[in-house]
């Protein structure tokens, strides 16, 4: 972009830096915007500052020691990046899970995904400018949903619970009553969620009709996860190519239609109701048995390449994965889904206004962790 | 190093200027008594009582500001689910002080490019008007530091000049985020000013007088049931005067991280923090005394003052912790496309209903008006305000949610 | 027929129920939260009498942080443990992913339940061996399902016949 080119009425633009230190820019990322007046003409993201070598730190780790980097990809969504790690693992040393192994990663992954919502949907309606109050009351259901997995695995963001041929933990004592507990008492929050956000006039006029995503366009620009389902497109992984045991559950994959920013925040949260429909499923079928199968300590895959997917609560997340026969990964890709859907930024913001442009970032919901890996 | 001396000594005559001396705002009124005098009667003490009643009052406000920073933290935080701040004093009531004292003590930074005048004198620009505004305001009822007959023209003249001293603001710290918080603030402001001081015609129209004191007096009914339109209309344009949610855009934490105050720190900021939870406390006296019934005198009568400055204020909290903030050229469009006509039909509207009423009556113009002569007019301005509730949304371009929600099979859950 | 602006006075309404609401805040020094069992936390437990310096848990450590010193007996019988002169475990830059807990194959170390071991030097975060021989050994049940088992909860401290799943 050139600044020094003049508009159409003779005056010049303005190069805005929202720069790495910005109060809400949802982790250290740059964006150098052109505007004129408050219209944005262009707007180039730079990033980059997260960058932790997690490719290259993959080479020299066992394959186990690997799970503990992924956890820190997306930090908000660890369950996801260790399930899609293993998965890929398991297609390259064809080993299989038993039963319940697959219940239980299911339930865990659902429970991810409503925790990477809340914060998604909170984050968003803070850059709306609504001072904290939906953020504290999704924090607070994200603080017992984080309760849970402390009970599971001892950990409440940093998890590495999924391991080669299963999980690390069983269930404790106590856990389904309390997931019980928590389903029924989430029910009444999200309908408290709407009751504050859905019919509110200030959000409707910011957020209706806002920066329009064509479903064309979003396949084109290989934009995946809640950001395409709002455009139109019906493509979710967990009913195309189910994995898991997402083929023997019942639930709606919800979709908008003109893919606005109204729609991208509707779709997540009907998509938490459907989460919570899984987990009651997943719990009431769950069956008894091992929970791990034995492998060795350092595994060693046989030579060859696997590449595993999941639905990650921010988009497709995929691991590929190279093996050259010893205990640690030749190779190991990564591609996030945050950093494939922020290349469709630009299109969402020429052409409105200034305030739209951390919105628009918002609705996205991007994790720099995992754009910079 | 001459110039870095007088930088630092220009640094710390500025605390202690702000610190000991409100002098200059003292001297202001006491030298401008004169030419006063022959605008309208006068009510000032004489000799020594009024500088200390003067010192009072300034020290008031000034612990009122303070406190409410604390208030406000608490409230928000109630709204959030956790508590507020609680540590500092017994309950935290001292959080305000500590504040105080924590931007006092902090380097005073300015920016090399800015213009270094402009960017101290900005903050002295913002803040003395609003200290002015409390010259005509009756806090202690029959007390008002000046009796001016224009007492409500004058408020509203004096807190214009604000806009004067955020642009200066802006401009001055040769920032673009500064800027673009200056250019948004200046449109605001001069935008709400019109819909207000249509709203406040229609209750100078009421009482028959400018005069604080008269208007409070002529409330045989509270005025909030003689013009709920207005009330709602002075609420909403005194928020997006003070800058306050959902108006607020101006520091919009997200964008342009904090608006025209982005470089200041230290005093100067402490000065612009103040003035804004001091203008709400100013504006909601003012709302108090318009709209909210007579001031009945002596102590009791402070207490049901404050009391319902409370209200207001609750108010205005409430407001910032509950709604998202609008956006500039939607702040800007509601300013002139729905509050100024309906400040238009209102004042048409009571005129009309207030000649009707005066007709019946047979009461000369000037007058207050009586009992069941201000009843009319309430019937007649309340049923006006539910009619405009029930046909607002059907004017196209503001109901226009509805239509193209329903036409996506989405419902707006929660609006009906 | 819908009114203006009822929506948004809907989520007044709910911010006011808000504020009539007992508040979800622990203040921290006075309340503390109460963690799991299985809550991985800051310290460690070991069982000197049961570990044999096989250094099974250094390997699977990502980081390389734990630091085993051994030296043979004199007249070493093959199978016997080795005597342990350096144990440390460096917590300045331990993740507590409790690889290593999963890793032990004697059941020798376990994670701790510690979470306020702030300290001023970043030396001092250093576990020895004398704090790891002399600590409270009150294991988390962390990769111990026989602890879970006999129904522990993390509350009494456990002898070196306990805490594992066959004994010595």
């Amino acid at each position: 972009m050139n600044e020094s080119e003049k508009n159409s009425d003779g005056t010049e633009s303005v190069l805005l830096n929202l720069g790495p230190q910005h109060p809400s820019t949802h982790g250290v990322f740059r964006l150098r915007t052109l505007l004129d007046g408050e219209e944005v003409i262009d707007v180039e993201p730079i990033f980059g500052y997260l960058h932790r070598g997690s490719s290259k730190l993959a080479e020299e780790r066992s394959y186990t020691q690997v799970i503990t980097l992924t956890d820190r990809l997306d930090y908000l969504a660890g369950m996801s990046n260790n399930l899609a790690y293993i998965t890929a693992l398991e297609k390259l040393t064809e080993i299989s899970p038993p039963e319940r192994a697959r219940y239980l990663r299911v339930i865990m992954v659902e429970l991810m995904r409503i925790a990477s919502h809340l914060m998604g949907i909170g984050f968003l309606i803070n850059d709306l400018g609504a001072w904290i109050t939906p953020l504290m009351h999704m924090f607070r259901e994200r603080e017992k949903i984080l309760d849970l997995f402390e009970m599971v695995c001892g950990a409440r963001i940093t998890f590495s619970y999924m391991r080669l041929g299963g999980v690390s933990h069983d269930l404790p004592i106590g856990f389904e009553k309390s997931i019980n507990e928590f389903l029924d008492d989430f029910e009444n929050k999200i309908k408290e969620y709407e009751n504050l956000l859905l019919g509110n006039e200030i959000i409707l006029s910011r957020m209706v009709g806002v920066a329009p995503l064509t479903g064309e366009r979003a396949i084109n620009c290989s934009v995946t996860g809640p950001n395409l389902r709002a455009s139109g497109v019906d493509w979710d992984l967990r009913k195309k190519d189910p994995y898991e045991i997402y083929d023997q559950i019942d639930f709606e994959v919800p979709l908008g239609e003109k893919g606005d920013n109204w729609d991208r925040l509707v779709v997540r949260i009907e998509e938490m109701k459907q989460s919570v429909r899984i987990i009651r499923q997943c719990m009431y079928g769950l069956p008894q048995g091992p929970y791990r199968t034995d492998t060795d300590f350092f595994v060693r895959p046989p030579e060859g390449e696997a590449y595993g997917m999941v639905e990650a609560p921010k988009g497709e997340l995929g691991f590929y994965l190279v093996s050259d026969g010893t205990i640690a990964p030749y190779r190991m890709g990564i591609r996030s889904p945050s950093f494939i859907n922020l290349t469709v930024l630009r299109e969402l913001c020429v052409g409105w206004k200034l305030a739209d442009i951390i919105v628009n970032f918002g609705t996205l919901d991007i994790n720099v962790g995992e754009v910079d890996r | 190093m001459w110039a870095k001396w007088i930088a630092k000594m220009q640094t710390r005559l500025f605390n202690i200027a702000v610190l000991i001396l409100l002098t200059p705002v003292f001297l202001l009124v006491y030298i401008i008594k004169e030419p006063i005098v022959y605008y309208g009667s006068l009510n000032i003490l004489s000799g020594i009582n009024f500088f200390i009643g003067l010192f009072i009052l300034v020290n008031f406000l000034l612990v009122v500001t303070t406190m409410l920073t604390f208030v406000e933290r608490r409230l928000v935080a109630r709204m959030q689910n956790r508590i507020g701040p609680n540590r500092v004093g017994p309950f935290g009531i001292l959080q305000g002080f500590a504040d105080l004292i924590k931007l006092i003590t902090k380097e005073d930074l300015v920016p090399t490019l800015a213009n270094r005048t402009v960017f101290s004198l900005a903050p002295i620009l913002i803040m003395a008007p609003v200290l002015l505004m409390f010259a005509v305001i009756p806090i202690l009822p029959g007390f008002t530091i000046a009796d001016l007959d224009i007492g409500i023209f004058y408020v509203v003249a004096i807190t214009s000049l604000g806009s004067l001293g955020v642009f200066a603001a802006g401009w001055a710290s040769n920032s673009k985020y500064s800027l673009y918080g200056a250019v948004r603030g200046v449109a605001q402001l001069v935008s709400y000013e019109v819909p207000l001081v249509l709203s406040i015609c229609t209750i100078v129209l009421l009482a028959g007088s400018l005069n604080l004191n008269q208007i409070t007096g002529a409330q045989e009914i509270p005025f909030i049931l003689v013009q709920p339109l207005a009330f709602v209309i002075v609420l909403f344009s005194v928020a997006a005067e003070l800058n306050r949610t959902p108006f607020d855009l101006n520091e919009a934490d997200s964008e342009i991280v904090a608006g025209f105050h982005t470089e200041y720190s230290g005093t100067k900021f402490a000065l612009i923090y103040g003035t804004e939870y001091l203008a709400a406390f100013g504006w909601s006296v003012v709302i108090a005394i318009l709209f909210l019934g007579r001031l009945e005198p002596g102590v009791g009568g402070f207490l049901i003052l404050m009391a319902k400055t409370s209200i207001i204020l609750f108010l205005f909290f409430w407001f910032r912790g509950t709604w998202p903030r609008v956006r500039i050229d939607q702040i800007l469009a509601i300013a002139w496309k729905i509050m100024f006509p309906l400040a238009t039909i209102n004042i048409i509207v009571t005129g009309g209903a207030i000649l009707l009423v005066q007709s019946l009556f047979n009461l000369k113009s000037g007058t207050p008006l009586g009992l069941q002569p201000l009843a009319i007019i309430a019937i007649i301005n309340i049923v006006l305000f539910v009619v405009l509730l029930l046909v607002l949304p059907l004017i196209k371009g503001l109901g226009r949610f509805d239509d193209e929600l329903k036409a996506r099979g989405l419902e707006i859950k929660g609006g009906n | 027929m819908r009114i203006f602006g009822v929506g948004a006075i809907k989520g007044l309404i709910v911010t006011l129920k808000y504020l009539l609401r007992p508040t979800f805040t622990t203040q921290y020094p006075e309340e503390k939260l109460n963690t799991s069992p299985r809550f991985r936390g800051n310290n460690f437990v070991w069982y000197e009498e049961r570990c044999t310096g096989c250094s099974t848990c250094a390997k699977a450590c990502p980081l390389g942080i734990i630091r085993i010193v051994t030296h043979p007996e004199p007249h070493q019988q093959v199978g016997s443990d080795y005597q342990i002169d350096v144990f440390d475990i460096d917590t300045g830059r331990c993740m507590f992913c409790a690889l290593c807990v999963e890793a032990c194959p004697y059941d020798a170390l376990h994670m701790g339940g510690d979470f306020e071991r702030a300290d001023y030097v970043r030396e001092d975060l250093v576990i020895t061996t004398d704090q790891l021989r002399e600590g409270a050994k009150k294991p988390q049940t962390q990769f111990r399902p026989q602890l879970e088992e006999i129904g522990y909860q993390g509350d009494e401290e456990l002898d070196e016949h306990e805490a594992g799943r066959w004994s010595l």
